[in-house]
């Protein structure tokens, strides 16, 4: 008896933790309560690390040998490049999970991921070109590394423009997270294009197997800022998550609750 | 060539569009939490005429 006790309990199916993480965050009204508790904490690691990056970067790194003070718009335009490329990245990913297994939350968060994405672009393309006419005589040239970040520009667009293009949201994610999906393409072109092709735009000056040609006093802003913009991305996807829940859910019991206890 | 207008364009840029990112959902929440409120509004109605 004690024999078949001890057989039954090894048996019984245990889940682990993260099994049922992810089970609980596929019910709309846990995800909305648990990102509004964790929302202003990533806000307040953002802005911390923001104005410790930014000071470190534009107060105390000294001014490059070769590119003078133009240096330090690196400390904002290599994290946004480095952002749109790691956003539209998790959301191919997300798309690929949305599309195979059906996941709402995570057609959502793709969804999300695009706005914040494309603006990390803006940003890259925008602070480059700045970057650019001091360092190389002109805002704009047709490079290889240039271009390819531009084309991610207009595919985020392009699954921006179609999410919003179709009535059914439901529809409407599953087709943009399929050309999420078919744009990843342009990742490892954007990544390697310095490589191979004969560019403008300079190599990678850090490598995370080691190497790195850049000095540590210019590294650790950079790497700050790095990590702020992720924290960044963070807070700003689960708002603007939490948001398409409510609009999409909005005749259910759950929301009506949310925003009566709002205005209470 | 002096740098700084370079320098203070980008980061001004930068501010303008996390900013723009940031504050569009919030605003966007605020127009949605409206539509519910005059949705719960109706169906208290509703049910009030009906009782």
């Amino acid at each position: 008896m004690n024999t078949n006790a001890t057989t039954m309990t090894k048996i019984k199916p245990r889940k682990n933790w993260l099994v049922l993480f992810i089970h609980k965050l596929g019910s709309p009204p846990w995800f909305y309560n648990f990102s509004g508790k964790l929302i202003p904490w990533l806000w307040a690691v953002f802005a911390a690390l923001t104005v410790w990056g930014l000071y470190l970067g534009l107060f105390v790194a000294p001014a490059d040998y070769q590119q003078g003070e133009s240096v330090r718009i690196m400390y904002l335009h290599v994290p946004s490049a480095w952002m749109s490329m790691m956003i539209y990245g998790l959301m191919a990913i997300m798309g690929f999970i949305a599309l195979v297994w059906r996941i709402r939350m995570m057609e959502i968060l793709a969804m999300s991921s695009a706005p914040i994405g494309a603006a990390f672009t803006i940003i890259a393309l925008a602070s480059g070109s700045l970057w650019g006419r001091p360092t190389w005589g002109a805002y704009w040239v047709w490079d290889a590394r240039l271009t390819s970040e531009l084309v991610l520009l207009f595919l985020y667009l392009g699954v921006i423009g179609l999410y919003n293009a179709i009535d059914e949201p439901r529809k409407a994610a599953r087709a943009a997270c399929l050309l999420a999906l078919v744009g990843a393409v342009n990742l490892p072109i954007i990544h390697f294009s310095v490589k191979w092709w004969n560019t403008l735009h300079q190599g990678s000056s850090i490598s995370v197997t080691g190497g790195s040609s850049i000095d540590t006093s210019m590294l650790w802003p950079l790497l700050i800022m790095a990590v702020a913009t992720k924290f960044f991305y963070g807070a700003n996807l689960l708002t603007r998550a939490r948001v398409k829940l409510l609009e999409q859910d909005i005749r259910k019991g759950w929301v009506k609750k949310v925003v009566k206890e709002q205005k209470s | 060539m002096n740098h700084a207008p370079f320098i203070w364009a980008a980061y001004a840029i930068g501010t303008v569009v996390l900013l723009w990112c940031a504050l569009a959902p919030l605003a966007h929440k605020r127009t949605i939490s409206r539509d519910i409120r005059k949705l719960i509004q109706l169906e208290e109605v509703d049910r009030d005429s009906h009782a």
